[in-house]
């Protein structure tokens, strides 16, 4: 092993950048780390060159233990970024750089120096100044130097970031080609799909600080472990499906398992993969080869060159749940993305509107967990009923909970760690694995880390009135939403269960995200779900060409049409909904509507913080929550790099 | 470059813009202008065989060759001290080095006066450290040392100035680049840093030497304006003037000038360079 990365951990401040991370890397090989922004890809390769020191864990380089050694010490080559090349020198110059320190004599360096320019294709060039270079010379140069004086493994941070987009096909090349000859062993960090796949022998996906799985490129892409790996990796299409007597079921499918499913008596939920190359379209009438999902319908097709894209209506996985891709509001039939050879007739078959036979060429299973529910408490009353609540809603969804003890002042910690343990003691049966954790300090803050570590999908909250806190809206709440995704369920009082929810499209524009948001819930915990719509007359925006007498036709026009679309996409979930309308003050018919109805959770979108209307919206969930007596659920819009 | 569609070319022939440059003219013609050329005027007033005269002087040779020697020697020590001091302030992170960041700009801000009083105060026989010093026979006041101590602290901004900006801009990768290659932070500073710092020396180092070359304030306090021992040149020009030698006082004065002028078009010349390059 050239590489060994022991239970590496790294801290700075209250940040998690590497959570016990693992790895071995073979002699020869190149690994290439891929993970977004923030996921601690470049904190790793500067702990293993020695720049950065590890809070914990162990590094071991060519068969030497080096946490104690200095970076000069450590022979590692790196190539940053910037290139960092020494601007003052010519080209042979820095490529000597390292060899003079190690004291190679004369003309070995000048060897050397001459072999490492042919290898990057600049003979000649020694004598330049890298200003002279272009961008991708320059990268060349970076790597000749880094390479130079042998060093035992090779790091890359990011090299093709700088560059333009065409030239780095070309140079990715190039790189393999350099590594394979020289046979150094390499880690390459990115954040960059497509580079990976082209380089690496094997890829670790590091997500906020975890190394959540590795292995060959095609191995991930096909039979990843983990559904963060299944979205993260190209298109997915990512389903719920049952394996049942040694058959999977999708919707009204039944598919015969591959070899390497779990062997299971009796039945399992699972996700299933079906990448979109692996989805066979073929217009009507065809002979199919797959495994049939039944007739379908081309929603949307775009045409991206070798590959023809589309979006397909399979109305046989209605009732289905998809995780995968997210659904477009209101759309009608459940629908999964294709990829298909671009036709070449005359009078192509796979256009928007055409009905096709739908195959599943090869698909994936991954073991399923179930929605995770953080419950945040302090020890009071209250949140021991929250927490009750939230372990009867994760049941009731087959999901888990993880629980956050939080004290928010250290006179209060005695109280809340007791709380804490007396939860885990009575929980720990319900939960095998249950995950408990206590934290000092503003509970908003405490909650984000704990949403850094990842994997929760609700976060739940007890409040307690406005005059508690300081700011409106539950000043957690408001410093949770402002900060994070993740939707939270505030709960002032709680209820025996969920099993009818009430969802607001009142005040501004309908929360698309919210209705998805609620819908799976619904869907999950097999609740109902009514969709309600208040109308406060001038309140939408009319446009100008609309006449006055007419007004009153078009909002009316248009709130049909919002909430039609709304329960589509209900159906499509699988949630048995209605639709009201109500005319009024939206809080004061919200409210009256929840109490007539007797629901359970009022669900609302989270204002976003530009709009105009977004205080209105502030103020709505202010009244709501004061007066709701039951949960509320707030789900805020998603990113637009999430879209 | 191209300016063509710039509002002061097509303004160019207006009477507006003819207005505005005489205006400025008339502005900067008595308030920089004449001073400027009076010098001259004045120091070439007895011919020129009075003006080199005045030059062959022994006292008034003594002034200059002080003069250049203290702004040499001050250069010199500021390069070093100053660099250190930027080195440290930049890439190392301490208690107290926000403070510390103020302090070392402070002797610009200070009236030079002031920092001679308070030097005289600290090294004077009499003076906090002075008294100490004076049986062993140190005693830098009314000593050309003690001009060196006051122009060191008051043209120690300038060097910082020019190379502290320099440093904050250099990426740190640069550093670890020759860091992984093995270099030790000594090599790395001689090979990586400071080529990248040739811009930022010049001009703090010739930024120094002109202020040295005129200082007068802090110059008059810790010297002592003796003649032929500490008078440098500035003081010799204003004990001249007072005596009213007019003429003497003017020749030395142009010499100054000339110098100070050709410090200046170096600096212009190399600080009008394209933008700073790494290192």
């Amino acid at each position: 092993m050239s590489i060994v990365l022991d239970h590496i951990t790294k801290r700075f401040g209250d940040h998690v950048a590497l959570d016990e991370v693992s790895l071995e890397v073979p002699d020869g090989e190149l690994f290439v780390l891929l993970g977004g922004s923030g996921s601690g890809k470049s904190t790793a390769l500067r702990i293993i060159a020695g720049l950065t020191r590890p809070d914990e864990g162990r590094i071991l380089l060519q068969g030497v233990w080096v946490d104690p050694l200095p970076p000069q010490k450590r022979g590692v080559g790196f190539v940053f970024q910037n290139y960092s090349l020494f601007q003052h020198m010519t080209v042979g110059k820095n490529i000597e750089f390292g060899m003079r320190i190690h004291r190679v004599p004369a003309a070995e360096r000048i060897r050397r120096r001459e072999d490492l320019l042919n290898l990057i294709g600049l003979e000649g060039m020694a004598g330049s100044l890298p200003s002279r270079l272009s961008g991708g010379q320059q990268q060349r140069v970076a790597v000749a130097r880094a390479l130079a004086y042998q060093p035992s493994v090779l790091l890359m941070d990011e090299p093709f970031g700088a560059l333009d987009v065409r030239i780095r096909s070309q140079l990715r090349k190039s790189l393999k080609e350099i590594q394979h000859k020289l046979k150094v062993t390499t880690i390459l960090v990115t954040h960059d799909q497509e580079e990976a796949f082209e380089l690496a022998d094997r890829i670790g996906i590091l997500d906020r600080g975890h190394l959540v799985e590795m292995g060959p490129p095609s191995v991930l892409y096909r039979r990843p472990k983990t559904e963060l790996v299944a979205r993260f990796l190209g298109d997915a299409n990512l389903l719920m499906g049952e394996i049942r007597d040694g058959k999977l079921q999708v919707g009204e499918a039944v598919l015969s398992l591959p070899a390497d499913a779990p062997q299971v008596t009796g039945s399992l939920e699972v996700k299933v993969l079906i990448r979109p190359e692996d989805l066979e379209v073929r217009p009507r009438g065809a002979t199919v080869d797959g495994k049939g999902l039944g007739m379908g319908t081309v929603v949307e097709t775009l045409h991206a060159g070798p590959v023809l894209r589309m979006r397909v209506g399979v109305p046989s996985l209605r009732g289905t749940p998809i995780l995968s891709p997210e659904p477009v509001f209101g759309q009608a039939e459940p629908a999964l993305l294709a990829h298909a050879l671009p036709e070449t007739g005359e009078q192509p078959a796979l256009v928007p509107g055409a009905v096709v036979q739908l195959s599943v060429r090869n698909f994936h299973v991954i073991p399923h967990e179930g929605v995770s529910l953080l419950v945040c408490i302090d020890g009071s009353e209250l949140s021991r009923q929250v927490l009750e609540f939230g372990a009867r809603l994760a049941t009731q969804m087959h999901g888990r909970i993880e629980i956050l003890g939080v004290a928010e002042k250290p006179n209060e910690e005695k109280h809340a760690r007791e709380g804490l343990a007396a939860a885990a003691g009575a929980y720990s049966a319900d939960f095998p694995n249950l995950k408990t954790r206590f934290r000092v300090g503003a509970a908003s803050d405490r909650i984000l880390e704990e949403l850094e570590q990842g994997g929760q999908g609700l976060v739940v909250l007890g409040y307690r009135g406005r005059h508690v806190s300081a700011h409106s809206m539950g000043s957690t709440a408001e410093k949770l939403l402002a900060r994070s995704r993740v939707p939270l369920l505030i709960v002032s009082e709680t209820r025996r269960a969920v099993k009818r929810i009430l969802i607001c499209m009142a005040a501004g524009v309908a929360g698309r995200f919210d209705v998805i948001f609620a819908g799976r819930l619904a869907a999950r915990a097999g609740a109902e779900a009514t969709l309600l719509h208040v109308m406060e007359g001038a309140q939408e925006e009319v446009p100008a060409a609309v006449p006055d007498s007419q007004t009153a036709e078009y909002l009316r026009q248009l709130t049909t049409d919002r909430l039609a679309r709304g329960i589509l996409t209900l159906k499509l979930m699988g949630v048995r909904s209605e639709m009201k309308v109500r005319h009024g003050d939206p809080a004061a018919e919200i409210l009256d509507e929840a109490r007539s109805g007797d629901y359970d959770v009022i669900a609302m979108g989270a204002p976003g913080r530009l709009r105009r209307k977004d205080d209105e919206r502030r103020a709505l969930i202010d009244a709501v929550l004061d007066q709701a007596r039951r949960p509320v659920l707030i789900v805020p819009a998603p990113r637009r790099d999430d879209l | 470059m191209n300016e063509s569609h710039s509002p002061i070319e097509a303004s160019r022939k207006t009477l507006a813009h003819r207005l505005t440059i005489g205006i400025l003219w008339a502005v900067l013609t008595p308030l920089l202008i004449l001073p400027i050329v009076a010098i001259f005027v004045f120091a070439g007033r007895g011919g020129w065989v009075s003006f080199v005269d005045t030059l062959l002087l022994p006292d008034a040779q003594f002034a200059l060759r002080l003069s250049l020697w203290i702004a040499l020697w001050t250069s010199l020590a500021n390069a070093i001290v100053g660099t250190f001091t930027a080195y440290v302030l930049s890439k190392h992170r301490f208690v107290g080095r926000g403070p510390l960041s103020i302090l070392v700009n402070l002797p610009v801000a200070i009236p030079t006066v002031v920092m001679g009083t308070s030097l005289i105060l600290l090294w004077g026989p009499i003076g906090l450290l002075g008294r100490y010093l004076e049986p062993l026979g140190f005693r830098p006041i009314f000593e050309p040392f003690g001009v060196f101590l006051a122009h060191l602290l008051v043209t120690f901004p300038y060097m910082l100035g020019a190379v502290k900006p320099v440093l904050d801009e250099l990426e740190i990768t640069y550093e670890e680049a020759a860091y992984t290659m093995g270099a030790g932070r000594f090599r790395t500073f001689l090979h990586v840093i400071l080529p990248s710092l040739k811009g930022g020396l010049f001009s703090g180092t010739l930024l120094t030497f002109a202020h040295s070359l005129g200082e007068f304030g802090a110059t008059a306090m810790v010297s002592g304006n003796l003649r032929m021992k500490t008078q440098t040149a500035p003081l010799f020009i204003f004990a001249r003037f007072e005596a009213g030698q007019i003429e003497i006082a003017n020749a030395v004065a142009a010499v100054l000038a000339v110098l100070s002028f050709t410090i200046f078009i170096f600096l212009l010349r190399f600080t009008a360079r394209p933008a700073r390059e790494g290192p």
